[in-house]
């Protein structure tokens, strides 16, 4: 909802202090553009490699070739995967999977970043870096909503919980 | 913008197959239906050429006086219609049959007075049909005329067999032009379906609805392009042979004509305006779907 893919039956939301539950659907790329989602299936793009994976998304919104190639080596650098510039998906970890999908949700700089059960298919090893990641993140200035049912890691990094309960939330 | 025009270029180089034979459906599809429109177009330049080759005679009454025949005689003249008038008087038309049956001379047994009668053979301008059947009732009004022969009745049956050679040949081309209209749906349907997770990822990152669907449409541009070009090459090579080879034998003369200037103009348009709408429609409905799906 809060990525307008869906719109509720009833009641207001509100992103950056504008109602998107009116929202024009000409104006959702805008509201899209200052949302990263990560997903717990990675969605990467197998046919590229690590560094075109985010390369491809900078190009997309519009970044200059030379100016994309230095930011994607930085947001690679930035998450330690630079080493694995040239593989491709299928030669990563998961956890690297995942920090390759964080990456690219960071490209267009977004004030949000949805995670939704960015850890469910991690080990717990891996869940931990993935979380840290997105610490950082949100250390860096941005909203980190993340969805998960694993408890165990939400006691290791505290942050405000919002527990969602047979259909109600409970804070 | 260029991004997504050298993006819709670049599924060139990693669809080739998928473009390839595409490419090689729409180009024999679109070749298919400009032969039968030149097919169409040189008939009807055939059937003009014909009808202004076609002799009509106009036979004089051996009754009629000298100011009847001075009265046609003007009227034939002064007719816009014709491009050629001969008058042939009853001997010369005689000697020219004694010419043609000297080697039959049992023809020529028992005729002792010449029962041929003076004539007029006459060719028109346009052979238009219309011309033809109006002046042949202008001039059975004449006293001085004993019987026309304009052959009018056979180039009625080959108007009417044109006429339906037309229908048919305009449903055949409305049905080639469905089938491409149909490549080029699947076509675009195959194409965003091989390049599902990278929609959805430009869907992710915020690309708006034109950014999605232009890299389609200048593929779908593009493809057409291209299969134009060798549509229409194709065809005016096929012309250009039948026209050294084969518009002799047809009829002295006579030259198959490729499109105009004008017709070419609308031809190419209409194709990218069918192709550009189609890819559109298609990559909307794609994407309405794969929302739907998610």
């Amino acid at each position: 909802m809060i990525f307008r893919e869906i719109i509720p039956t009833r009641g207001e939301i509100y992103v950056n202090n504008e109602n998107i539950s009116s929202l024009a659907d000409s104006k959702i790329p805008a509201l899209r553009r200052n949302i990263g989602v990560v997903f717990q299936d990675f969605k990467l793009l197998y046919n590229k490699n690590s560094f075109n994976n985010i390369y491809y998304v900078m190009r997309v919104i519009g970044v200059a070739k030379k100016e994309a190639t230095i930011k994607t080596e930085q947001i690679l650098k930035d998450i330690g995967l630079w080493y694995k510039r040239d593989s491709f998906p299928h030669y990563l970890s998961a956890g690297e999977q995942q920090r390759l999908s964080i990456a690219r949700a960071l490209v267009t700089n977004p004030s949000i970043i949805l995670a939704d059960e960015p850890t469910g298919n991690l080990d717990f090893e891996n869940s931990l870096k993935v979380l840290d990641l997105l610490k950082n993140i949100n250390f860096k200035g941005a909203t980190v909503i993340m969805a998960t049912h694993n408890l165990q890691l939400l006691q290791r990094h505290k942050a405000r919980i919002i527990k969602l309960s047979e259909g109600r939330l409970e804070t | 913008m260029l991004y997504f025009i050298t993006d819709g270029a670049s599924n060139f180089i990693y669809n080739k197959l998928l473009h390839f034979l595409s490419a090689a459906i729409i180009t024999f599809a679109l070749f298919f239906m400009l032969i039968l429109f030149l097919t169409l177009k040189n008939s009807d330049n055939l059937i003009i050429h014909l009808e202004s080759e076609i002799p009509s005679y106009i036979y004089i009454s051996e009754t009629a006086d000298s100011t009847e025949k001075q009265k046609l005689k003007v009227f034939i003249n002064s007719s816009h219609f014709l491009k050629k008038i001969n008058f042939i008087t009853k001997n010369e038309a005689l000697n020219e049959f004694k010419n043609e049956a000297a080697n039959f001379p049992e023809l020529l047994e028992g005729i002792n007075e010449n029962p041929l009668p003076d004539y007029y053979e006459i060719l028109f301008k346009t052979g238009q049909i219309k011309e033809r059947v109006a002046l042949k009732n202008e001039l059975a009004a004449f006293t001085a005329v004993e019987s026309l022969e304009f052959g009018e009745e056979n180039l009625i049956k080959l108007i009417n067999i044109r006429y339906w050679l037309n229908r048919i040949f305009i449903s055949v081309m409305i049905f080639s032009g469905t089938i491409i209209i149909f490549i080029i749906y699947c076509f675009i349907n195959l194409l965003a379906y091989s390049q599902k997770n990278e929609l959805e990822i430009k869907k992710l990152i915020g690309v708006s609805k034109i950014g999605l669907c232009l890299p389609f449409i200048f593929s779908s541009f593009l493809l057409f392009t291209i299969s134009t070009g060798l549509a229409l090459a194709l065809s005016r090579s096929l012309l250009l042979f039948c026209n050294n080879n084969a518009a002799d034998l047809i009829m002295k003369g006579f030259k198959f004509q490729f499109l105009s200037n004008n017709e070419l103009t609308f031809f190419i348009s209409f194709i990218i305006a069918v192709s550009v709408i189609t890819a559109f429609f298609s990559i909307n409905k794609f994407l309405k779907y794969t929302n739907e799906e998610s």
